[in-house]
């Protein structure tokens, strides 16, 4: 069986939908909730690749690697909270830690 | 395809040169490497003093520059008359901002030289943002934005509740973002390219499809993630109530009206032609905003929580104007978030100067008799609440009679009919604060609130944005016809 198009698509939108219920649904651990992230942006950029090398544009390409850049700023944040956090709590569970920040 | 040049990188000066300044200041800032507390505060007033001048200096830049319709970079980056206005505006909000935040900065010990780098940082992503003409540049500076906001939320790392805030913001703000990428994605897909103008003349000969329609959508979700449109405002609150109160008027006025402007952008230009269904879209979206926003205003007490609301329901009032694509409803846009945003601005610099058994205003309920003790102080802050309310010969009231206008124009009758009626349901909280201020007392005498001594710019910063407020209404008719002048491409 020839891998088509269509084939790239159904994996991105399979890991994209995977990464946004890792958010929605776990919405508990902090280093889980980084891992749905990271997948998301790995689910855009199969998108764009795949698209790229149909199209037969390098648009896409240079896009990706824009997406890479911006993720791993933004995974760097992320891990530098999560330690303060740690410190903080001793835990990197969000629950555990009652606060007032609701709605 | 023409090759990149020095001549390209001219348009793009003011950015350049602000980008220089956050840099020299953050050098400036490792060099010195101060430890301690007092001199911190004597090098972080001179750098705030110095930004403020170098500011000044760029609006003059972006003066110079000018307006004329040029695209360069391979259509990354254009300029319009109506993008220079923008940035015109964006630069003046910051100037403002950061004289009047200084003092608060201060004396919440957070007086790093990162809160101006960052500033500055975020103020040039938002103008690269402004005139992105393509989703790659627009997907850059959107989150060299957003990052230096994650930036300056962790700079109160110690308190808890600013690193939960922080945290929060982060996650849901990659969720945004994840959204619009993905629509970006699709469209790139779909229609070959990410540039607006592209896309723009590949729809036009081109039907719509559901990939086109699922892009929209997924782009329409990430920006309301960003711009805190109602089924995606749950972090609005959070991330307000948990953030410094300098932080918080940052993200919603300068950093939200860039990210208007980019959805107008997006929405007017690469899905010019498929305005039928993001109109019904966006319809809906605003009917929530509104709802929500103006009737949870009125159970709100805290002063953050009171900005959160608030900025929801604006934005409802202007995205009304966005609906019908032409060039009389940017205009009314343009006003109405100036007039909301020095408005706002101006409020909440009254209110940071103002301190209660020394700790920093955070409840309505803490003006109470403020009159007694600042009549001056409580005459703006009036002036500020009318404007906001939208009584008549304020700014408001012009901001929001002409998006009704237009709305009515754009024949939205329906939608004017309802946000006119729930804009009086808002009025009712803000005038509820002018009650407090003047005929409510405390008990003891300890209960009211003391103001610091404003210094000369603070003064002059207040009494521009109150005389901007006031004295609106005698240069309507020629700034409307200068700008009418000034947009004859958009």
């Amino acid at each position: 069986m020839e891998i088509t198009l269509l084939h790239y698509l159904a994996l991105a939108g399979l890991l994209f939908l995977i990464g946004i219920l890792g958010i929605l649904l776990n919405r508990r651990n902090l280093i889980s909730l980084i891992m749905s992230i990271e997948l998301i942006a790995l689910a855009i950029n199969i998108n764009f690749i795949s698209f790229s090398n149909y199209l037969n544009d390098i648009k896409g390409q240079v896009f990706v690697l824009f997406v890479l850049t911006v993720a791993a700023s933004e995974i760097a944040i992320m891990l530098a909270a999560l330690v303060i956090y740690f410190s903080k709590n001793k835990n990197i569970w969000i629950d555990d830690n009652v606060s007032d920040l609701r709605g | 395809m023409s090759n990149i040049s020095v001549s390209s990188f001219i348009i793009a000066i003011p950015e350049i040169y602000l980008l220089a300044v956050a840099f020299i200041i953050f050098l400036f800032g490792i060099i010195k490497n101060i430890k301690d507390y007092n001199s911190k505060i004597v090098f972080f007033n001179k750098l705030s003093h110095i930004s403020v001048l170098a500011l000044v200096l760029s609006l003059f830049l972006i003066y110079t520059i000018g307006d004329t319709y040029v695209e360069t970079m391979h259509g990354l980056f254009i300029i319009s008359p109506i993008i220079y206005l923008f940035k015109f505006v964006i630069v003046l909000t910051t100037i403002f901002l950061l004289v009047l935040s200084r003092r608060f900065i201060i004396s919440n010990g957070i007086c790093d030289y990162e809160y101006i780098v960052l500033t500055l940082l975020m103020l040039f992503g938002n103008m690269t943002l402004v005139s992105s003409n393509d989703f790659m540049s627009l997907y850059v500076s959107l989150e060299l934005a957003t990052i230096c906001i994650y930036c300056l939320m962790f700079l109160t790392k110690l308190d808890p509740k600013a690193n939960e805030a922080g945290i929060k913001y982060l996650i849901l703000g990659s969720i945004g973002t994840a959204f619009l990428l993905y629509g970006i994605s699709l469209l790139y897909g779909w229609t070959g390219s990410t540039n607006f103008i592209v896309i723009k003349n590949y729809l036009q000969v081109h039907n719509s499809n559901w990939i086109l329609i699922i892009s929209l959508i997924m782009i329409i979700i990430g920006m309301g993630f960003k711009l805190s449109l109602v089924p995606f405002h749950m972090w609005t609150v959070d991330v307000y109530k948990g953030s410094n109160l300098a932080v918080t008027l940052l993200l919603s006025t300068i950093s939200k009206m860039a990210i208007l402007f980019a959805l107008i952008r997006i929405l007017w230009e690469p899905f010019f032609y498929i305005s039928n269904q993001w109109q019904h879209i966006m319809q809906l979206l605003i009917f929530l905003s509104a709802i929500l926003g103006f009737v949870a205003l009125l159970y709100q007490s805290n002063l953050k929580s009171f900005i959160a609301y608030s900025s929801i329901a604006n934005m409802s009032y202007i995205l009304m104007a966005i609906l019908t694509p032409n060039k009389i409803a940017i205009l009314d846009i343009l006003i109405y978030i100036v007039a909301y945003s020095l408005t706002l601005i101006g409020f909440v610099g009254v209110v940071m100067l103002l301190k209660k058994n020394n700790k920093q205003i955070e409840s309505i309920h803490d003006l109470k008799g403020l009159y007694y003790m600042h009549p001056y102080l409580s005459f703006t802050l009036t002036v500020f609440l009318f404007s906001m309310a939208g009584l008549p010969i304020t700014t408001g009231f012009f901001g929001k009679i002409m998006i009704l206008y237009s709305a009515i124009k754009g024949e939205y009758y329906y939608m004017a009919t309802i946000l006119a009626l729930l804009s009086v349901v808002g009025m009712y909280f803000y005038l509820k604060v002018v009650k407090t201020i003047y005929f409510e007392k405390p008990e003891k005498l300890e209960d009211y609130a003391v103001a610091q001594k404003g210094s000369l710019d603070i003064n002059i910063t207040l009494s521009l944005i109150v005389l901007f407020v006031l004295g609106f209404m005698l240069f309507i008719n020629p700034l409307t016809t200068l700008l009418d002048h000034l947009i004859v491409i958009f």
